[in-house]
């Protein structure tokens, strides 16, 4: 009996209520130092969500629940004392209910998609046998700090093969190392320099994405085929009509002077068209277009669409081919994108060009510049407007390119070359946009064995002893229960400056099971509710040219009616401690602490 | 006799009051600083458009001794004049190393930083590193900030900005700078879409009128055109049937002509000269209170004035926080005063709110005064802004208990009598009670809002952990006081040192951590003077400890 008579003793103490105060208070200020160095994850990780934080909690509530039964008989002037303390208790409890059962996930949605499930933060492994259709999920705790080891990851079923995780970088940054090989297509390294800017760069012949440099007003490219001199296709001032049509028929029409008011078939189409105008300098003028001088600065041409029972008026700028040509918006019955390409306003992307161009040689003419044992060689072309000057490659040779003051070298030719992917970690807190969650594994079947880097939610092939594999890195996911249609995401800004002032969403919330069809604008601080969760618009991603998506955070906490009501009663009971006489132990400035 | 020095004192202090508007009669700063500019988000007087920008440009709150108003004006009268001349300040070394040749007293002309072709690659080469949001170092900081200040001019003076000329269709959109009556070919073509053409040459030919005059030296010739060419705009805006809130305006005006902040710290400032006065009388000590109180009474009213100018209350960024902490305590301690009639008591608030006024007052490249939109999170919601009220009162409690602490400490050391340190003892314990309910009830206020907007109530941000180690510290204090291991010096000490972690999660979080959710609108720097008063806080609580266990 005597040592339960002690533990209680300890319990009820308050030595131990201060020691826990400083004890916590000490582990939450490293937590949020570790937060600030190795992001939130880590914290969570290392501190708010370990064993040994739980465990000091459960003290604490012993702590309270024990000074609580210390002070029986209850009399009146415990009352502030015992309420500040039950509110604390139902506090802590409703934390319980959280770590329970509180689910926290993400929900992206494109302008008209629907989605019906959520991401959650725990990745998850897929591999798929893409013959049998047979797939595998392996659940995996993701490392805090990059790792590396031999770790066998398992999946709930038995598998044909094997799998081992060999590294985990939470941020990593992709490096590509160019290498020589005796097979793998040409590749060139290339510099341009300016005095505004220099880019430096491989390129890889005819690769879908390496083959080619965007830089603004410029393309750089490498190719089997020069570029092609439209000039010389010699088409009227007039332009031409192009259409295209959804099932992959493409016409183009030249046009002339004579040719508005004319009715022109199109072959291979049940169609043909009517020209009924063709202006140079276009403007709206009231309802109507008109011509505004003879230049041609806005050419616009107005035209019938006839056949096929169908008859659809029309009306294309060449300056805007993205724009819908047809009144009201609405896309053409006909399945047809229509064009309308004038030499003098021809679109600007991609006037200006460097093509270096790899030829088969013609081993009679060029001897005298032959430089390689090579059965190729490597011509350059520089496109500035429409004048075009072309040359031979000489590696390490600085060559004028007329624009502005750049100028390119290209220092390295390789006849066969592969790209080497390799991942380098950052740390957590990186920034960097090209910061990606990648693990290395190794499968294995038999004998065979391949080791594969993955990145978040990227699907990468492995072929293993006659069989096909997919293996996928995602991200756990788990139905809402209902499903939500993005129909509109809505910025505004402050007045005269492109700061975002809010982000609204307009949202169908649809529950088929229960027959509800609603609708909803999410905004800041305003949430969706349903079913226990939260949807609360937690970022957005908006780009030119594709639709705007919504990122919602869905979260259901049934932690908080707990919390609520232990936050009142703990506020009351501070208040009736210190500022009550009859419900507070508390006697003001006790005179025993008064100075001696 | 003591009447008539009460009297006397009232009438200098109204004196003070006013002196500082009687002063601007008539200058060109009344004229064109009240003309309403579109930016930054909204529509301000002119003046606070010169006096942010200049700051911004030149680090300065004011140039070659005239008002920002003037200053600002003439660089758009003169902008060849300007960009020649040195007046960005250049404060890396290694940046001062680069225009070695052409720094006057550590500064450069704007010319000099746009010209150099050098300077500008690397400037792109960091802006490059920061797009693609990697860390960028000190100097590169710096050049970027160095380039901003040449470019930031540039547009001023070449008149690109503020917006002078609102859409009569849509007054959200970019408002027409004055560059468009400058460039009479261009500019006047785009306006003209807009407003008649009459109205419209004539704003052009008087502001070409301002600017000749501007570039003239005699101070009055400029005035009479400048009222005509501010007339000429309204009639401008008139003719579209446009007219601007005049009393929004001229209310802003009146608060930066007022300055109510430097005002109350200078009132503050004298009430504890008066109270400190050696013959402490009854009087000394009333009219040291009544100056307090209207010191008290003219905080209130800037912060008034404020959130009816910003229309939201003003808690979003540090110097507005500063401002309001500092407010808590004086209310504080005329609460307190109601209950326990001591004067000593709105003494030490008015050092603490001096103190805290004048660190306010006097960072403004930190803590920027500028009234700003508010970010999205912060926008329209009740439950928010009492939550941030609430958490801030209980800073200034605490900053409150943070002084009476120092006291306390004080008279402990130097043996002051014992009726002295009874009392303190009292006053120390219940302003850390009113600092424990509402830092704890702001904190669970925050999880609220949190779990109504968020679906969660905790969430581990640094903010509110900090907020809750604040609360933790106080209340550690508290219980150790009640077992009997505290005696009242033990009380004043730990809560003086308890009051860093106030400032961690006042300051801390946002300057040092610089992560989580509530790191918006706060910028950074100033980390070496909070260090500085940390440290030095430290070292006098150490001493004041010494000195009483000797004695």
């Amino acid at each position: 009996m005597r040592w339960a008579q002690i533990l209680f003793k300890f319990f009820s103490s308050l030595r131990l209520a201060v020691t826990l105060i400083v004890v916590l208070g000490i582990a939450f200020a490293v937590g949020t130092l570790i937060e600030s160095h190795h992001g939130a994850h880590a914290a969570q990780v290392l501190i708010y969500r370990t064993k040994w934080l739980a465990a000091l909690f459960f003290f604490l509530a012993l702590n309270l629940f024990a000074s609580a039964f210390d002070r029986i008989p209850w009399k009146k002037k415990h009352i502030g004392f015992l309420t500040t303390h039950l509110g604390i208790i139902l506090m802590l409890m409703g934390a319980l209910v959280t770590q329970a059962f509180g689910i926290e996930g993400q929900v992206q949605i494109q302008e008209g998609g629907t989605e019906a499930r959520m991401t959650l933060a725990d990745p998850l492994l897929h591999v798929v046998e893409i013959n049998s259709g047979q797939r595998w999920t392996f659940e995996m705790n993701q490392h805090v700090f990059p790792w590396s080891g031999r770790e066998k990851l398992h999946a709930e079923f038995a598998t044909p093969f094997h799998l081992y995780l060999l590294r985990d970088y939470p941020k990593a940054e992709r490096n590509e190392l160019v290498q020589k090989t005796e097979n793998g297509s040409p590749a060139l390294h290339l510099a341009l320099k300016g005095s505004m800017a220099s880019v430096e760069d491989w390129l890889f012949l005819d690769h879908p994405e390496k083959s080619v440099i965007h830089l603004g007003p410029a393309t750089v490219r490498f190719s089997r085929e020069p570029i092609e001199i439209h000039e010389e296709k010699k088409t009227s001032e007039w332009g031409a009509l192009k259409f295209d049509f959804e099932n992959g028929t493409a016409l183009e029409i030249p046009l002339d002077f004579k040719s508005a008011g004319k009715t022109l078939p199109l072959n291979g189409t049940p169609f043909q068209i009517k020209v009924s105008r063709i202006l140079k300098d276009a403007v709206v003028n009231g309802n109507e277009l008109v011509e505004r001088s003879n230049e041609w600065q806005n050419p616009a041409i107005q035209l019938m669409l006839e056949g096929k029972g169908l008859s659809e008026k029309h009306t294309v700028f060449s300056k805007f081919p993205e724009f819908p040509t047809l009144h009201g918006m609405k896309p053409s019955e006909a399945h047809v994108r229509i064009a309308y390409d004038v030499p003098q306003v021809a679109s600007g992307t991609e006037e200006n060009e460097i093509r270096f161009i790899l030829q088969a040689k013609d081993k009679k003419e060029k001897r005298g510049t032959d430089y390689s044992l090579s059965p190729f060689f490597l011509r350059y072309q520089v496109k500035k407007g429409s004048e075009l000057k072309e040359g031979q490659v000489e590696l390490g040779k600085e060559t004028e390119t007329g624009w502005m003051d750049f100028k390119f070298v290209v220092d390295t030719y390789y006849e066969h070359a592969v790209i080497e992917e390799s991942y380098l970690p950052l740390p957590n807190i990186s920034e960097d946009v090209g910061a990606l969650s990648v693990i290395q594994v190794e499968v294995g079947k038999g004998t065979e064995k391949k080791m594969v880097w993955l990145s978040q939610g990227e699907m990468v092939h492995a072929a293993l002893s006659g069989s096909d594999f997919h293996l996928i890195y995602g991200l756990k996911t788990r139905p809402l229960g209902f499903q939500v249609e993005l129909k509109d995401f809505m910025m505004d800004t402050d007045p005269g400056t492109e700061r975002p002032a809010s982000f609204k969403s307009q949202v169908i919330l649809k529950d088929p099971m229960r027959g509800i069809e609603r609708e909803h604008l999410i905004q800041m601080n305003e949430p969706l509710k349903y079913n226990g969760f939260k949807l609360y618009q937690s970022a957005y991603h908006v780009e030119p040219g594709k639709p705007d998506t919504s990122i919602f955070t869905a979260a259901k906490d049934p932690g908080n009616p707990l919390k609520y009501t232990g936050a009142i009663v703990m506020v009351v009971g501070i208040l009736m401690l210190f500022y009550t006489k009859q419900f507070s132990t508390l006697k003001g400035s006790d005179p025993k602490l008064r100075s001696k | 006799m003591k009447k008539q020095l009460v009297t006397l004192l009232a009438l200098s202090f109204s004196l003070l009051f006013f002196a500082s508007f009687a002063r601007a009669e008539g200058s060109l700063e009344k004229v064109l600083g009240r003309i309403p500019v579109q930016s930054g988000g909204r529509v301000k007087p002119f003046a606070s458009f010169a006096k942010e920008n200049l700051l911004l440009v030149t680090g300065k709150s004011s140039l070659e001794g005239q008002d920002p108003t003037t200053s600002v004006w003439r660089w758009i009268a003169e902008p060849e004049v300007w960009s020649a001349k040195p007046i960005l300040p250049v404060t890396h070394l290694e940046l001062r190393k680069h225009f070695s040749g052409d720094l006057v007293r550590n500064r450069v002309s704007p010319i000099l930083v746009l010209n150099d072709l050098e300077f500008k690659k690397l400037v792109s080469a960091a802006q490059m590193r920061q797009e693609k949001e990697k860390k960028t170092t000190p100097l590169e900081q710096k050049r970027m900030e160095l380039y901003h200040r040449a470019r930031l001019f540039e547009e001023i003076a070449n008149g690109r900005m503020p917006g002078f000329v609102p859409h009569p269709g849509d007054p959200k959109i970019p408002w027409l700078p004055l560059e468009a009556f400058i460039n009479l070919q261009g500019g006047i073509d785009i306006a003209e879409k807009l407003y008649p053409r009459p109205e419209l040459e004539q704003v052009a030919g008087m502001l070409s009128l301002l600017f000749e005059r501007l570039r003239g030296k005699n101070q009055d010739e400029p005035l009479l055109v400048a009222e005509r060419f501010q007339k000429s705009l309204e009639n401008l805006l008139f003719s579209r049937d446009i007219i601007l809130d005049k009393n929004a305006t001229e209310r802003e005006f009146f608060y930066l002509k007022l300055r109510p902040f430097q005002l109350t710290w200078i009132l503050y400032l004298v009430s504890i000269l008066i109270w400190l006065a050696p013959n402490k009388s009854k009087t000394v000590k009333r009219v040291a209170l009544s100056i307090f109180i209207l010191g008290f009474g003219i905080h209130t009213f800037g912060f008034v004035l404020r959130m009816l100018i910003a229309g939201r209350p003003p808690v979003t960024n540090m110097y507005e926080s500063i401002i309001w902490v500092a407010w808590g305590s004086a209310l504080f301690s005329l609460v307190f005063w109601a209950f326990y009639r001591s004067t000593l008591l709105p003494a030490i608030a008015a050092c603490v709110a001096t103190l805290g006024l004048l660190v306010g007052e006097s960072f403004p490249t930190f803590l920027d005064p500028s009234i700003s939109p508010l970010v999205p999170v912060l926008r329209s919601n009740y439950w928010l802004t009492i939550h941030v009220l609430t958490i801030t009162l209980g800073y200034g409690a605490f900053l409150f208990n943070w002084g009476i602490a120092h006291t306390l400490l004080f008279a402990f050391a130097f043996n002051k009598k014992r009726e002295l340190t009874d009392h303190l003892t009292e006053y120390l314990y219940r302003s850390l009670q009113v600092g424990v309910i509402l830092l704890a009830s702001g904190t669970i206020l925050g999880g609220v809002w949190a779990a109504e907007s968020w679906g969660r109530f905790w969430g581990w941000d640094p903010k509110e952990t900090w907020a809750l180690i604040a609360v933790l510290a106080y209340l550690a204090v508290l219980h150790s006081r009640t077992a009997g291991w505290l005696d009242a010096f033990g009380v004043a000490f730990w809560s003086a040192v308890s009051f860093l972690t106030v400032i961690m999660a006042w300051y801390g979080v946002n300057f040092v951590l610089g992560a989580g959710l509530h790191s918006y609108g706060f910028g950074g720097g100033g980390l070496p003077y909070v260090l500085v008063f940390v440290l030095a806080d430290l070292a006098v609580i150490l001493f004041l400890a010494r000195r009483f266990r000797i004695s």
